[in-house]
C-alpha cells in the first residue's frame, strides 16, 4: 500500500482501465465498477416495452405488407400519437406534454431515417428529413378497436405491474400507452381489453414483422456483426423514395448530439484546472 | 455486450436490447447518482432510455460510441433536472450531511469499502474531477468518448482523472491513518 506515493499519469490511466492491483485505490474502483447484471435490472421491462414499440422490427417475412405499414407508421414517436387519432390536428403533441411527459423528441430534429412504405402515397417525399408529419393515411387505418402492437406490449408491461408501488405508472415508457387510455385511471381496462383481443398480427405479444426486408437478420440469431444497422427498403420497386438512407449519415462514434450535446457542466466553477 | 450484439439491437433484436440495458444501466444508476444523488437516478436514467430508444434509429457507432451516447442523453438530463432545481452537479453532497456515508476507518480496513461509500468518496471531489473518474471508472468510458460526452479534450479529461485518484488516494491514506493501530480488525470481525 504505498499510501503516500503519488499516482502517475500513467498509473492513473491504467488503474481507470483496470483497476487490479491491491490497495485501496484499487478497491474502491472495483466498488464502483459495476459489472453487467445476469439478472432482471430495475426499469428493465418498461425499457424493453419501450424498445419494442419503436425499434425496427426483426424480419420474417411472414406477415401481412399491411401490417408492415401499419408497424412502421407506429414504430415513429409522434405517429404512435397520431395513429391513436390524437395527434391529427397537432393537438397529440399538446394531450402528451400535458400529461406530464417529457418528450425530447418533439425539440430536437428528428430525422427519422426512413418512411419507406407508404401503400397510398409517401406524406412527403421530398422531404424525408421531415418526419415530424408522418401521419399518413396509413398510420390511422385500422387504428380503432384494435391496439397497436406497441401499445399491446406496453399493456403487457404494465398489467405486469400491477399491485407494485412505486412511481413507474409515471415512466416515460408508458406515456404513450397512458394516452392512448385517455388517462393513467384507465389503462388498465384498457389494456385487460387490449391484451385479450387478438392483433392485427394475430400475436397480441409479439409486434408485427415486416414482410421482407433486405437485411436477413434472424431474430433469434443476430450474427451479422458487420451489417450497419440500416432499414430495410421495401417491397414496392415501383416506390423509388429515396430515403432509405438516414438524413445525417454520420459516422463518428457520436454522431447523433443530443439536444444538447454540450453543457457547461459545471457553470459556476469554471474549468480552472484544465490542465 | 459486444458489437455484434450492438449490431443486434439495433436490428430491433429485443434479448440484445436486454443484454446491453443489463450492461449499461447499472452503470447509469451509478453515475447518474454520482450526479444527482440516488433519489433522482432512478428517473433520470428511465428517462434517458425511454429518448434513447426513442432516437435508435439516429445512432451510428460502436459499443464504445453507444455508450457514450446514452450517458450523454442521461447527463444531459441530470444537468437539466439540476439547473432545475438550482443545485449544481455533484457539489450538493456534503458527505457529513449524511449520517452513515462517510466511509469510517473501521470500514476501510476492511476490503474495499463499499460501493456507496465509494461513490460518496468520489462525489466529495472537485466535481470536475468527479465526473471524469465516474465516466471513466464507472461507465467505462475511454478518455476519448468520456471527452466527447463532456464536451473537452480527452487531455483534459485525463488530467481531471489524474488529480481526482491522487486525490481519493490522499483521502485514503488520510482515513486509513486514523486507524494505525487495530488491524486486527479484519481478522476479529
Amino acid at each position: 500500500m504505498n499510501r503516500r506515493t503519488r499516482i502517475t499519469r500513467h498509473q492513473a490511466e491504467q488503474l481507470l482501465d483496470a483497476p487490479t492491483g491491491a490497495d485501496e485505490l484499487s478497491a474502491l474502483l472495483r466498488d464502483v465498477a459495476a459489472t453487467p447484471s445476469s439478472g432482471e435490472v430495475p426499469g428493465e421491462i418498461e425499457a424493453l416495452a419501450a424498445f419494442r414499440a419503436s425499434a425496427p422490427a426483426p424480419a420474417t417475412g411472414s406477415d401481412s405488407l399491411m401490417s408492415k405499414f401499419v408497424r412502421r407508421a407506429v414504430t415513429a414517436p409522434v405517429a404512435t400519437a397520431g395513429a391513436l387519432g390524437l395527434a391529427l390536428a397537432g393537438g397529440g403533441i399538446a394531450v402528451a406534454a400535458s400529461n406530464g411527459a417529457h418528450i425530447p423528441l418533439i425539440s430536437g430534429n428528428h430525422a427519422h431515417p426512413t418512411h419507406p412504405a407508404h401503400p397510398t402515397k409517401p406524406a412527403h417525399p421530398t422531404h424525408p428529413a421531415h418526419p415530424a408529419h408522418p401521419a399518413t393515411p396509413t398510420a390511422t387505418s385500422g387504428a380503432e378497436g384494435t391496439p397497436k402492437p406497441s401499445l399491446v406490449g406496453l399493456c403487457h408491461a404494465w398489467l405486469a405491474h400491477q399491485g407494485t408501488h412505486g412511481k413507474w405508472q409515471s415512466a416515460p415508457a408508458f406515456t404513450a400507452l397512458v394516452t392512448a387510455a385517455g388517462g393513467s385511471d384507465n389503462v388498465s381496462s384498457y389494456c385487460t381489453i387490449a391484451v385479450s383481443k387478438p392483433t392485427p398480427s394475430g400475436h397480441p405479444t409479439h409486434p408485427t414483422k415486416p414482410t421482407q426486408a433486405a437485411s436477413p437478420t434472424h431474430p433469434a440469431h443476430p450474427v451479422h456483426p458487420t451489417h450497419p444497422p440500416k432499414p430495410s427498403p421495401t417491397a414496392h420497386p415501383t416506390h423509388p423514395v429515396k430515403p432509405t438512407k438516414p438524413a445525417h449519415p454520420t459516422k463518428s462514434p457520436h454522431p447523433v448530439k443530443p439536444t444538447k450535446p454540450s453543457h457547461p457542466a459545471k457553470s459556476g466553477k469554471a474549468a480552472a484546472s484544465t490542465d | 455486450m459486444d458489437e455484434d450484439t450492438l449490431r443486434a439491437l439495433l436490428d430491433g433484436d429485443e434479448d440484445a436490447f436486454r443484454t446491453a440495458y443489463r450492461d449499461i444501466h447499472p452503470r447509469l444508476l451509478r453515475y447518474l447518482t454520482g450526479m444527482v444523488g440516488v433519489d433522482d437516478a432512478h428517473d433520470v436514467a428511465a428517462e434517458a432510455w425511454a429518448h434513447a430508444v426513442r432516437d435508435l434509429r439516429k445512432f451510428r457507432g460502436g459499443v464504445d460510441g453507444f455508450r457514450g451516447w446514452i450517458t450523454t442523453i442521461a447527463r444531459n438530463r441530470a444537468l437539466d433536472l439540476l439547473r432545475s432545481q438550482s443545485r449544481r452537479p455533484l457539489v450538493d453532497v456534503d458527505p457529513a450531511d449524511h449520517t452513515g456515508t462517510t466511509p469510517s476507518a473501521e470500514t476501510l480496513a476492511l476490503e474495499g469499502i463499499g460501493t456507496d461509500e465509494a461513490l460518496e468518496l468520489i462525489r466529495s471531489l472537485p466535481p470536475e474531477q468527479a465526473e471524469a473518474v465516474l465516466l471513466r471508472s464507472v461507465m467505462a468510458l475511454d478518455a476519448k468518448t468520456a471527452g466527447l460526452v463532456l464536451g473537452r479534450r480527452p487531455g483534459a479529461v485525463r488530467t481531471a482523472a489524474y488529480r481526482g485518484l491522487n486525490a481519493l488516494q490522499e483521502r485514503l491514506a488520510e482515513r486509513a491513518g486514523d486507524i494505525s493501530g487495530p488491524s486486527d480488525a479484519e481478522g476479529t470481525r
